[in-house]
């Protein structure tokens, strides 16, 4: 068997030797020692002598590894939020470039992380990406950056479909898990030899989305699609998972020896005013169509008036309710008044995560009459105006009022104090959370606050979920996997409707003790095979 | 190239290229540029495009680089790996690539002969399996077709010069540069062949694996489909087939004495 021998460069220089001015014998012998040093040697990664500065940790250097010596430069980079995704891609596109394997790169991101990823891949890789102006066609850049909604559309998609990439690289790549979407039309249609997709939560419901995902990166692995779907019925987890991680790499928190700073956790409670309290009450009583729908109002009426407030008007049958008047007439919100209690005695920047925006409003408004400057940040924003906020967050605000959506892939290490405001019901979404701050690079402590009100579905979510986090160490992106493996619903869903049906506390914390140690019992199963596979 | 070694590696280029070296301490060197090396190296063709129309001087630049930690003053740190060194290994490696030198034979006072010799200094790039980069660096004596390999490690020392020293002649080849070309690919490629079977084998190994997987994909109703498996057809051959690329990075018509040539091509 013989390869292909390519010489036509030879032929081409020969052919315009005319051209070149004779050098000296000085540069010439520079100019070979200088192209000596450029060579690159099959077993090596020789990206790092050219980035002094970054220092890989183990499992980031494992994964470029893998990813270019055995994955041949295409693979899925599902390492949790916070172990530095983007710095392994970064690695493995200077290895690629400096390989001179890779010139044209197409990078594909929310658009809210263009702006970090152009900073990142120049400062810190010396790789000159560009962020895609309206301005230029897209043929005169090499590495260009853009989000995946301007991509999809024309004129651009047909554009960028026509061309020849050598590297794809799609960041927050769980947009692309359902294969009916135009963003994964678009993207499985782009021709590019290498291809990374980023993702801390690479199968977040069923386990058939990582198939979409494969098939783009490494079509086949997972063969036919009713072959895969057989296969998922007939073999457990563990084996699908074993076939997944010849072309996935993924890194735990749990996995990776700790040089962190550690977590504070503090729980502020608080009680509801009397009057407040009566609204709650009332809020359990009110007749509505469906339970689910008393659930979400306390959860609302929890985090603010305004929450509350807002989704009863929109609904004809409650718009007309006394519980509204009552509500009205509430001078402020006892949780909102401690939190700035909280912030004040801060003497440092605050992150506030809310679940609601009018909550988020009120915050803000309420911050504002306390003399705090703070500042909002949500997935409405357009890019400039949340580079603009983080900017002032920076530089100038002591608070910064996220939402949940929008603060992907942010990155706040600069900040050491997080207050969740509301707590999200799924392990998965308060994990997001804390890893804006809490996170690789982050040497100070991190001051985790759970702002609860007594006697409320914020208490019993404390008493039922929070005290029993530990469980899920190590597999917290992939409950909802491990609970679709069982035909369950995601995480939020079986926490709702055992809150929701339970006709006492007991009776839930039970149901949630069970689901809890289905989980975990699963979770040390695929542990085990795990160590068994490595050893 | 370690940081330590920068600096001096910075002076000789810029000295070389005849700018003004303004302050030159350890770690800290500041340069006036001349007029080419502004060109090359700054990155404002508005400008000059502008002084050459109106036939003006033109003010090169004046830089300030630094390589060493700690050294107090405004510049530009300098690493390897930054762009700005790459940019001055481009301009180097533009410059040598090609050239036509002689053997210094200065003290010499009879007519003396200069046998042609053409080097190719080649870059071989395995891509499949794994990507490998190699050296090989060919003479071929342009009188006989006689090839000498690693001949410019074996040449390294010695001292050439860009002019004809006195009282020496240049013999005419025989064999054209071109045609040297073609005797020397066909050599190297029979070579990159022997040399690579484990190489090609398990390649070609890699490649039918992901081919028949790919193969396994039944769903061809589409004519989206179809251009689905051509693209990932066409993906897999780029990545992992078995390919060897020979690029020139540098070479050119070295002239040299006969007792040289006589070394070069009887030694081992």
């Amino acid at each position: 068997m013989k390869p292909i021998v390519n010489t036509d460069h030879l032929y081409e220089v020969i052919s315009h030797v005319q051209d070149y001015q004779n050098s000296d014998w000085d540069t010439f012998k520079k100019a070979y020692e200088l192209s000596q040093l450029s060579m690159t040697n099959k077993n090596e990664l020789n990206s790092l002598k050219y980035l002094p500065n970054l220092e890989l940790l183990p499992h980031q250097r494992e994964a470029v590894e893998k990813v270019i010596f055995h994955m041949h430069g295409r693979a899925i980079l599902a390492d949790e939020v916070g172990l530095g995704k983007t710095i392994e891609a970064g690695v493995i596109l200077k290895e690629l470039m400096i390989k001179g394997l890779v010139k044209k790169v197409l990078i594909l991101v929310p658009s809210s992380l263009i702006r970090q990823w152009e900073s990142e891949m120049n400062y810190t890789f010396f790789i000159p990406a560009r962020a895609k102006h309206r301005s230029y066609p897209w043929e005169v850049y090499d590495i260009v950056i853009s989000s995946i909604d301007l991509a999809k559309k024309e004129p651009h998609a047909s554009t960028l479909i026509e061309q020849e990439f050598d590297l794809l690289i799609v960041d927050e790549a769980h947009r692309l898990k359902n294969a009916d979407t135009k963003n994964y039309q678009f993207v499985k249609q782009l021709k590019s030899t290498y291809c990374l997709l980023l993702t801390a939560t690479p199968i977040q419901n069923k386990i058939d989305e990582v198939y979409h995902l494969m098939k783009i990166v490494r079509p086949g692995l997972l063969g036919d699609k009713r072959i895969f779907k057989e296969k998922v019925k007939k073999s457990s987890y563990d084996t699908i998972q074993t076939l997944i991680k010849q072309s996935m790499v993924r890194s735990r928190k749990s996995d990776v020896q700790d040089p962190w700073a550690t977590r504070e956790i503090k729980t502020i409670q608080v009680d509801f005013t009397e009057e407040e309290q009566h609204v709650y009450d009332a809020l359990q009583q009110l007749e509505t169509s469906h339970a689910l729908t008393n659930l979400t109002l306390s959860r609302e009426f929890c985090s603010s008036r305004e929450a509350c407030y807002l989704s009863m008007k929109k609904q004809e049958n409650l718009k007309e309710s006394h519980i509204i008047e009552l509500i009205e007439q509430l001078p402020n919100h006892a949780k909102a008044l401690k939190t700035m209690d909280l912030i004040k005695e801060i003497d440092d920047k605050v992150i506030i995560f809310t679940e609601y925006k009018s909550s988020q409003l009120y915050l803000q408004w309420l911050c504002q009459q306390n003399g705090i400057s703070a500042v909002p940040y949500n997935g409405d924003f357009r890019k400039s105006k949340k580079q603009w906020m983080l900017q002032l967050f920076q530089n100038n605000a002591k608070v910064l009022i996220a939402t949940d959506a929008g603060a992907e892939g942010l990155n706040l290490q600069f900040c050491k104090n997080m207050i969740h405001y509301d707590l999200p019901w799924n392990p998965m979404k308060l994990e997001q959370r804390i890893g804006r701050i809490h996170r690789f690079g982050q040497k100070d402590t991190v001051n985790i606050f759970y702002v609860v009100l007594n006697n409320t579905m914020d208490e019993r979510i404390l008493n039922l979920l929070y005290d029993k986090l530990s469980v899920f160490e190590g597999v917290i992106g992939e409950i909802d996997q491990i609970l679709s493996s069982f035909g369950a619903n995601s995480f939020e869903e079986e926490i709702t409707d055992i809150i929701q049906e339970s006709h006492s506390t007991k009776e839930a914390e039970i149901k949630i003790d069970n689901l809890m140690s289905v989980i975990q019992s699963e979770s040390e199963n695929s542990e085990g095979e795990l160590k068994d596979e490595t050893s | 190239m370690k940081q330590a070694e920068i600096h001096g590696f910075l002076y000789e280029f810029f000295d070389h290229r005849q700018a003004s070296i303004l302050e030159n301490h350890d770690g800290l060197l500041t340069v006036k540029l001349t007029r080419e090396l502004d060109q090359q190296l700054m990155n404002r063709p508005f400008y000059w495009q502008y002084i050459n129309t109106m036939g003006y001087e033109g003010e090169p630049m004046t830089v300030t680089y630094k390589s060493k930690e700690g050294v107090e003053a405004d510049g530009e740190w300098i690493h390897f790996g930054s762009p700005r060194l790459q940019q001055i290994f481009n301009v180097i490696q533009e410059e040598g690539r090609y050239t036509t030198l002689y053997e210094n034979i200065s003290e010499n006072t009879k007519r003396t002969p200069l046998y042609p010799w053409f080097v190719c200094n080649l870059q071989v790039k395995y891509r499949g399996w794994y990507i490998h980069d190699e050296m090989v660096s060919i003479g071929i004596l342009l009188t006989n077709g006689t090839m000498r390999f690693n001949w410019i490690d074996e040449n390294i020392d010695q001292h050439f010069v860009q002019h004809v020293p006195d009282y020496a002649y240049k013999i005419p080849y025989i064999i054209s540069p071109e045609r040297s070309i073609e005797h020397l690919t066909k050599e190297l490629s029979n070579r990159i062949e022997q040399e690579s079977t484990s190489f090609s084998e398990k390649s070609i190994e890699l490649y039918n694996q992901e081919l028949n997987m790919l193969d396994e994909l039944t769903e061809l109703h589409t004519e989206e489909d179809q251009q689905f498996y051509d693209q990932s057809k066409e993906q897999i051959y780029e990545r992992l087939y078995p390919k060897v690329e020979v690029n020139w990075i540098n070479g050119g018509l070295f002239y040299l004495t006969q007792e040289r040539t006589r070394q070069l091509t009887t030694s081992q």
